[in-house]
Parts: structure tokens; sequence; C-alpha cells
């Protein structure tokens, strides 16, 4: 839906108190671009490229994903005797990327504060709202262009440590069925990193834009991330005694679980640890709880995003 | 009242100002430059806001920089626009006073004396978050004043308020120079400021341009000769050339560089307009040419035309 | 005079509405929860001393406290910089160190305040009921000897212990039915039944066999008020006259369970440790939560005054950093500030449940932390995050950035 203005306006004096139109000195073509949205996207993502804190969060990321590389080497060359993880050799490979995608949960929740606590907080306190939606652009391409920066950072984070980690993998243990045992792990991969993103970049747009500064989106979405874990918790101490058989569906339900559990579905292994076994969750409930928290965030973003001066006081 | 001894400040790799050594004396003093000379970086080391990277700052005999001491007799009026939106006018007046030490005996009457002088009796007790502009500078004005300071600093006062507040404000910023305090007000037009004080200080791209009486700045400028320093390869044969045009008044070269000359004009304009002609006749090869007083005259018409 | 004024701005901007409401839904929050487990669970499954402890240990020490605290002590340099204000407050003849601490102050009393009210909520809520005010009776880490454990259960000939797990008449147990009334009481009793025959006497018993008696025992204790019975058990007379005389006195609430838990220390007096009193943990916690809040906004103070946005740190700090490090082995946990809190205001877990391993190891490695040792760490970090913010104030700029 590409539509373009006319690249030069003759000047129609008629009527108009100006007679003259020659002021206007910019006689270059006027055409707005295919995808809107991606100049919001990029500008989003840009003001990261001189942020600290997010190079240090996604070293931290790549550490992870690095270890698990190593300790894939590690059970792969020691015998099978002494091996601490040797467990099913044919979910081994899927299931250290599940492994990997849910120790990053916590670095990837702090990456997506940095980049999108300001996303639109930062536009309500200095009122740009006004500016960026008087120029050729629609509330949903503001809104798309915010959720995109969100969503590919953290797609990007998760997917390009994924990729080395299988291109490793596949260099590797070709020879021990690493293609064989999961085929399709390469969608699998591309399908899970989009979960963590999509919530998260849904639920902070919407907490974004209901906020008047920065910082009040980020403790508000930290309040909800940890606050879901606390409660899910409890319930899971006080109703389940603690016994992961039971209660481990109700784990299932903090904003981390949601996604741990997705990815799970996805990745479609069982979990076996020495604290319990996680079953491969039903997708009946998540699925949609996470699909809802993603429409909520996104209305809520849209109901609050208006081109009208905030007058405080 | 104020001084500094070769004060820097740079922030990373920009300069806020640069080697600035000067005095200001009791009464009024207007600190002029276009946007970004400098003004706040320089108002904020005097508040004491900000340490120099290089050089001394001293108010009142004492480093500013977080000494109670100084803020005692130190009012400051801060360029931004942002304020405690929650209280209302009376409020924040009150704070303020009361965090400079006004006993609580004589706080209320002092602070409702302020408002009246920044004649906001009528709006102080609403919430400042719903001030306009000038409503929100006569506050900031009167939070500046409330303990009778002996040196006030007011960084571009005259923003946002209509000419019945700038006459008003000039007032009560006249009285307090009239007696005897230090006042420093910034602006970057020249005709803002004239109404208050004649005597300025000149701040471009960080440095102190000139410091004194701004109409003898003026005269200075017109009357003085423009400088021009050229390059090029052939000095001697450009220079002959030159001197045949008649505004040009004398020509200088360079005892180290025998490729530099400098020459003296009364009228820069009609040297920069004869000069294309003169190099493309002779041939000259002209690798650079500058003036050091350029800076000052162009600031200054930017002051004047605002 | 001036800090008066300014701690009372302080307080004011704290108790704006959106700030009120906020804190307003974080003192309920835990009382809500509380209440939905009495009404969802039944007046039978609620215990009120297990909810409370749980609930105040993950909700209100390290929820409330943490992120009031995080919000509310970053907020004071924060939020200055971030409206500009600051400039106001930094160009006023007031020593630099006063304007934080008196800054500090208002925070802290409003971070506490909300803790104490949402601690007092929950309270009420739990314990307002005074039938299931009980705690539990045996602690896993009360068992001296678990081998003596097991097998005096598995042989005492004593009518009180007899009466808990074997001897109680067919009839009798339907009647009254110790375990409880559901499927699942049922379950736990042939459960426990089962694994009371089949334990071999000459081994140490596993966690998960020792789980199952522990619970059961708690789980017939918790219902039933067999003291009261004393007549039908029998046995009473060879008991300590202390112990008869408590008895005698028909003891309700916490001090029922102390004088069982006594009487089975007296009956297996080389299998159990001699009980701990139990503090009613509300007014510890009470005492404690200012602790707790002064070390935590100390600290997220320190990071408010040389961090542009200590909000992220902070929040790595307290929910990365602070759960991932008790979890590791050894001293690690040592370098947690929870840790410490923990061990001055302790909330008894519920291990009892499933005989899971987990639950039951991280029950048994109890705090490698003295008392003593809690109370000069917190009290040093305190003081010394305290000074390293006055001083870091007192040097550095805080000029707003001109970036927006």
């Amino acid at each position: 839906m590409d539509f373009d203005i006319p690249a030069k306006q003759e000047p129609k004096p008629q009527g108009s108190p100006i007679a003259d139109l020659s002021y206007r000195n910019y006689n270059g073509e006027l055409k707005t671009r295919g995808l809107r949205w991606w100049v919001i996207s990029w500008s989003m993502m840009k003001l990261l490229k001189k942020n600290v804190g997010f190079w240090i969060t996604s070293a931290l990321v790549f550490l992870i994903y690095f270890l698990n590389g190593v300790q894939l080497y590690f059970t792969s060359n020691l015998p099978a005797g002494v091996n601490p993880f040797a467990g099913d050799e044919k979910t081994k490979f899927t299931l250290t990327f599940l492994n990997v995608n849910s120790g990053t949960n916590l670095l990837l929740f702090i990456i997506a504060l940095t980049v999108g606590s300001g996303s639109i907080s930062a536009d309500n306190k200095a009122n740009a709202l006004l500016v960026y939606l008087s120029k050729p652009l629609t509330k949903a391409d503001y809104l798309l262009g915010k959720w995109m920066g969100i969503f590919l950072t953290l797609f990007l984070e998760t997917l390009v440590p994924s990729l080395v980690l299988y291109l490793y993998c596949l260099t590797s243990y070709l020879d021990k069925g690493f293609l064989k045992n999961d085929p399709t792990l390469f969608l699998k991969i591309i399908a899970a990193a989009c979960v963590p993103a999509a919530i998260h970049a849904s639920l902070l747009v919407g907490a974004s834009a209901w906020s008047k500064a920065p910082r009040i989106a980020s403790v508000f979405y930290a309040a909800l991330y940890f606050g879901s874990i606390v409660v899910t918790g409890m319930v899971f101490g006080i109703v389940y005694r603690g016994d992961m058989e039971r209660g481990q569906e109700v784990m299932r339900l903090s904003l981390s679980g949601i996604m741990d559990g997705i990815q799970q579905i996805i990745y479609h292994v069982t979990i076996k640890n020495p604290m319990a076994t996680l079953a491969i969750p039903s997708p009946s409930l998540i699925v949609p709880l996470a699909i809802g928290l993603c429409v909520v965030g996104i209305a809520a973003a849209r109901a609050k995003i208006n081109a009208v001066e905030v007058v405080k006081g | 009242m104020i001084a500094l001894e070769n004060a820097s400040r740079w922030y990373q790799q920009v300069i806020g100002i640069n080697d600035v050594t000067c005095q200001i004396p009791p009464g009024m003093t207007a600190l002029l430059g276009p946007n970004g000379a400098g003004k706040s970086t320089m108002l904020k080391l005097i508040t004491g806001q900000l340490k120099p990277t290089k050089g001394r700052v001293q108010v009142l005999g004492q480093e500013p920089f977080a000494n109670p001491k100084v803020y005692q007799k130190l009012g400051y009026c801060p360029e931004i626009e942002n304020n405690y939106d929650e209280m209302t006018g009376y409020e924040f007046v009150t704070l303020m006073g009361a965090m400079t030490g006004i006993p609580s005996a004589t706080l209320k009457n002092r602070v409702h004396e302020v408002v009246e002088m920044v004649g906001m009796t009528v709006n102080a007790g609403r919430k400042i978050g719903g001030y306009s502009k000038g409503m929100r500078q006569r506050i900031k004005v009167a939070q500046g004043i409330i303990h009778d300071p002996d040196v006030l600093i007011l960084d571009e006062p005259m923003n946002g308020l209509d000419p019945v507040g700038r006459r008003e404000m000039t007032k009560v910023f006249l009285d307090m120079a009239a007696a005897g305090k230090c006042v420093v007000v910034s602006s970057h037009i020249l005709y803002e400021v004239e109404a208050m004080t004649s005597n300025i200080l000149l701040m471009h791209r960080g440095r102190l341009m000139a410091q004194g009486n701004v109409y003898h700045i003026r005269s200075l400028i017109d009357s003085h000769p423009h400088r021009i320093t050229i390059t090029t390869s052939d000095a001697r044969r450009l220079a002959a050339k030159t001197l045949d045009l008649p505004y040009v008044l004398g020509v200088k070269f360079d005892s180290h560089d025998p490729r530099k000359l400098e020459l003296e004009t009364h009228s820069p304009h009609l040297f920069y307009s004869a000069f294309p002609d003169i190099v493309l006749e002779g041939g000259f090869v002209v690798e650079n040419y500058e003036s050091p007083d350029n800076n000052l005259e162009a600031v200054f018409r930017y002051l004047v035309n605002g | 005079m001036s800090d008066i004024f300014l701690f009372r701005s302080a307080l004011r901007d704290l108790f704006r509405p959106k700030k009120l409401i906020t804190a307003l839904c974080l003192i309920a929050f835990p009382t809500v929860v509380a209440l939905l487990f009495r009404l969802g669970g039944g007046a039978d499954n609620f215990n009120a001393v297990e909810a409370y402890n749980q609930i105040a240990d993950h909700m209100i020490f390290q929820f409330i406290v943490v992120i009031l605290a995080l919000v509310f002590c970053t907020s004071i340099i924060t939020q200055e910089v971030e409206q500009k204000t600051i400039v106001y407050l930094l160009t006023r003849p007031v020593a630099r160190w006063r304007i934080l601490l008196v800054k500090f102050a208002g925070a802290f009393i409003i971070t506490t305040v909300t803790a104490w009210l949402a601690t007092v909520l929950l309270s009420v809520a739990c314990f307002s009921a005074s039938k299931s005010y009980e705690p539990y009776v045996i602690r896993l880490d009360q068992i001296r000897d678990r081998r003596e454990f097991m097998t005096q259960f598995k042989q005492t000939p004593d009518p009180y212990l007899l009466a808990i797990y074997k001897k109680i008449p067919a009839e009798e147990i339907r009647r009254r039915r110790p375990f409880g009334r559901n499927r699942n009481a049922k379950q736990a009793q042939e459960k426990v039944q089962n694994v009371l025959e089949t334990y071999d006497i000459n081994k140490e018993p596993t966690n998960e066999e020792l789980a199952v008696v522990v619970s059961g025992v708690n789980r017939v204790l918790r219902r039933e008020n067999l003291l009261a019975n004393r007549e039908a058990i029998g046995g009473l007379n060879e008991r300590s006259a202390d112990l008869q005389k408590r008895v005698a006195a028909n003891p309700t609430g916490i001090e029922r369970s102390l004088v069982q838990r006594a009487y089975l220390q007296e009956l297996m007096p080389n299998a159990l440790d001699s009980p701990k009193p139990i503090v009613n943990p509300f007014g510890h916690d009470i005492l404690i939560l200012p602790v707790a809040v002064i070390a935590y906004g100390a600290l997220f103070l320190l990071l408010a005054t040389f961090l542009n946005r200590p909000l992220i740190t902070g929040l790595m700090f307290s929910f990365g950093w602070e759960t991932w490090v008790p979890t590791m082995p050894g001293n690690f946990q040592k370098l947690s500030l929870m840790s410490y809190v923990k061990v001055l205001a302790p909330h008894q877990m519920p291990s009892q449940g499933s005989g899971n391993q987990g639950s039951l190891v991280a029950d048994t490695t109890v705090a490698v932390i003295t008392n003593h040792q809690a109370w000069t760490t917190l009290s040093v970090f305190t003081i010394v995050a305290l000074a390293a913010a006055v001083f870091i104030f007192a040097k550095r700029e805080y000029v707003p950035r001109d970036d927006t």
C-alpha cells in the first residue's frame, strides 16, 4: 500500500492570501516508503549500538550458548558410563536447544526492558507522538514499528547464537545423528525464537504506551514478570506442596513459564533433570493464554496512542 | 564577585567552554552568545553544578561546586522548563525558601512578598503542571530571589515571557542590581538585555570573545581594521595585487612562513567580492584564507539581528 | 527546618495518587492470595502458619520489599534527574549528604510502612481463624537420627505413637479418619502404613521413606487433637511431670503443637532434637522488615548515585543474582543479601509434601550463616553502602542530559 505524493505540486494561489509559494524551497521528490514501520524500528535499534548494558547482556547470552556447546562437546566425548548427562541420545541435541533457550530467559527479559521500556513512553514524555503522527505515517505503522523494533531485537538475540550453535552441531555431530534424529530442528529453532520475542514485544508496547517515562514502564513490566513468577511459585508451594509431578502445570503460568512451555511444545521433548521430570505441557491452556497476552498488550498500546498533546496538571 | 581563571570544561570530546578568564563585578552583566556558545555551561560552572575540567572558578572567593556557603548567597534561575509539576507555586517557593534556611516564622511572609514581586499572586495557588511558559519563568525567578542573594544567576530568564512580563522582570532584576548585587543574565538576543545593561560578556564556541560596554565593543569592531590571513604559493605577488585596491590599508608578511600574508581592510565585504577575480587573473594558488576578526563580527551581527 | 520541609515534600511525592494506588495494590496482593487459598482450599487444608510463612517469605520479603525499595530509593535521584529538577536541590545551601539522607529516610519510611501494612493484613487474613493456627509438629531438620526415628515408629510400644500409626482399630479409623476425609487422605494413610511395613530397620531410611512418615505424622497431628484423647491412648503417666501438667491444661493453638512436639521428643529422645520454640513469625517479621528495607534501600541508593539507569541493574541483581546465588553449592549463598535477611527472619517452608528429593535437600541444608553474622554483615553492608552513596553524591555532577 504504497502511495505517492506528486513530486512537484504546482503552486496554486487561488484564493490564498499568500500569492507566492516559492518559499517552499524543497523541490525534490516526496515519496513515502513502502516499509514505513521500518523507519521507526530502525531508529529504536540504532540506539542500542551505544548502549553498553545491551552489549554486556548480549555477551552473557552468547556465553550461555557457548557453555552449552562446551557441555555438548564433553557429553559427546566422555565414555557413556561416567557421563552424567548421558540420557536419551536421540533427543540430546533438541534438549540442548530447549535448555539454552530457557536458560537465557532472564537475560532476554533484561534486553527487552532495555530496548522496549522507552519505546513509546519516551515519546509520551517528549510529546513526540505529535511529530510522528504528523508525518505520513499511520497509527498502525507507528505501533508496528515499535513492536517490530522490540521483536526483531529479541528474535535476533535468540536466533543468531542459536544458529551458531546449530552450525557447530552440524559440523561436529552429523555422524552422531544430528540431522537424522530431528530433521526439523532448524525450523523449530526459528519458531522458538519467535515466542519470547512476540510476548515481550506485545506486553512492552502496552506497558510503555501507558507510562509517562521509561522508568515507570520498566517497573511495571518487571513487577508483572516477577510477580507472575512469585504467585505461581506460591500456588505451587502451598497447593501442591512443592510437588513437581503434580504442580508443574501451575509453574507454566508465569510469564517466563509460558514462554518456556511453548518453546517446549515446539521442540517437543521431555525435560529430565535431577529435580524433576517436566512433561511437554498441554498446549490447550498456555497457547491461548500467550496469544491473549499479546492481544491485550497490543490493544492496550493501540488504545493509548493518540496524537494529542499531554497537558500536565 | 565572580571570577573565572582559565576555566575550561568539556564533556568527553565536546568543549563546553574553553579557557575563559574573566571577572564579573557587582551590578548587572549580560552574558551573550548564540545557541551552543557555552553560556549555560559557564553558568553551571558558576553555580557549582559542574566542576571545571581545567582552571578555577570562584564565587565570593570560594569554589562553588557543592558548596553550601556559596549557595547561601547565590540565587539561580535555570533555563529548564521542567519543574515539580505536582506542587503549587506556593509550595515550590516555600520549599525552596525553607531549604535556603529562611526561618519558619518569616518564611510565609517572605514567600508572599516574593511571589508578589514576580507578579504571581493570582496563580501561585495552582499546580505548576498547568502553568504557561511565562508563569513557569516567573515562579523560577521567585525561587531564585527568595533569600535575597548577593549573586543572582539567570539563565535565559526572558524566554517565553510576554512584553509585559519582560518589563516586570527587568524591573525586578534592575532593582537587585541597583542594590549592589551581582546579577548575570544570559541571552542570545542583544535587544532583550539592552534595556537592562550595557555591560556584556560575549561568548562564541566556548570562548569569551569580548567583555565590556556593548557600545564600546561595537565601535571597536567598526573602526578597527579587519584582518585577513591568506596562505598562497606566491605571497609577495598577491600582496602587490591587493595593495592596488583602495580599501586595503596595509599588508604584512609572516616572518616564519613565507607563504603567509596578513592584510588589513576597512571593508571586508568589498574585499571578499573582489578577491576571487584577483586570484583568477593572477593565477594564484590559494591554499587557505581566514579572518580572525570574522567571528566576532558575525556573532555580533547575529546577536543584533536576533 | 529545611530538613523537615524536604522530608515532607519527599513523603508527599510518594503519596501521589498513582504511587498510592500502586502501593495499595501491593499491600493487598499477599492478602488476596492468602484469602484465595483459604477460601479455595477449604478450611481443612488451610494451614495458617504454612501459608503465612510462604506468602510472607516469597511475596513480602522477596518481592514487595525488594521492588519497593528499588523503585523508591532509585527514584530519589533518578526522578529528580529525569525531570531535571535536581538543579533546584543542588543549588541550595544544604549539604548534599543531608539532601540524600533526608530523602532516603522518606523512601525508607514509606517502603517500611507499606511492607508492614502488607504483613499485618496478611497475618489477619491467615490467623483470624484460630482453629487453623497450627504449625507442623515435626520438621525434617529436627530429626537427629533418621534410623532411630523410623525404627521407633515401626516398633514402638508407646500408645501415643501407636495411636497415630498402627493400632487404632479399624472401625475407630473409619469413624475418626485421622488422615482426613478425601481420597488423598486414604492414599496418604496407605502410603505411611506401607512404608512402615516394608522398612528394614538395619538400613538407613531413604529420603522418600522418611518424608512419607514425617508428612503422615504432621498430617495426623494437624487434624487430630490426640492429647485430648489421652485416656484412650494412655501412657501419659510415664511422661515427665512438666509435660503432664501441660497436657492437663488442654492446650490449644500453637501451645498444643508445642506440647505435641515435646511429647514426641520425650518418646524418642535419641531420634529427635528437643523442640525449638515456635516463634510466631509475624512479630519477628515486623521487626526485621525495616532491616531488610534499609539494607536493600542503601544498595539501590548507591546504584542510583552512579548509574544512569539503576533500575535495570537493580532488577538484574534482585531477581537474577539473588535468586541464582542461593542455589549454588557451599558458601556461595553468603554473596546474597537475601540469605542474611532470611537468617534473621526465618520462614519455615513445607518440606513434608511429596517426599520429593529436591525440597528435602533444600530444607536440610540449613543456613551456613549464623544470626550474629547476619546482623554484622547487614549492618556493615548498610553503613558502607550509605557512606559510599553519600560520598559519590557529594562528588559527582548531576546535570541532566540535554539529549531529549
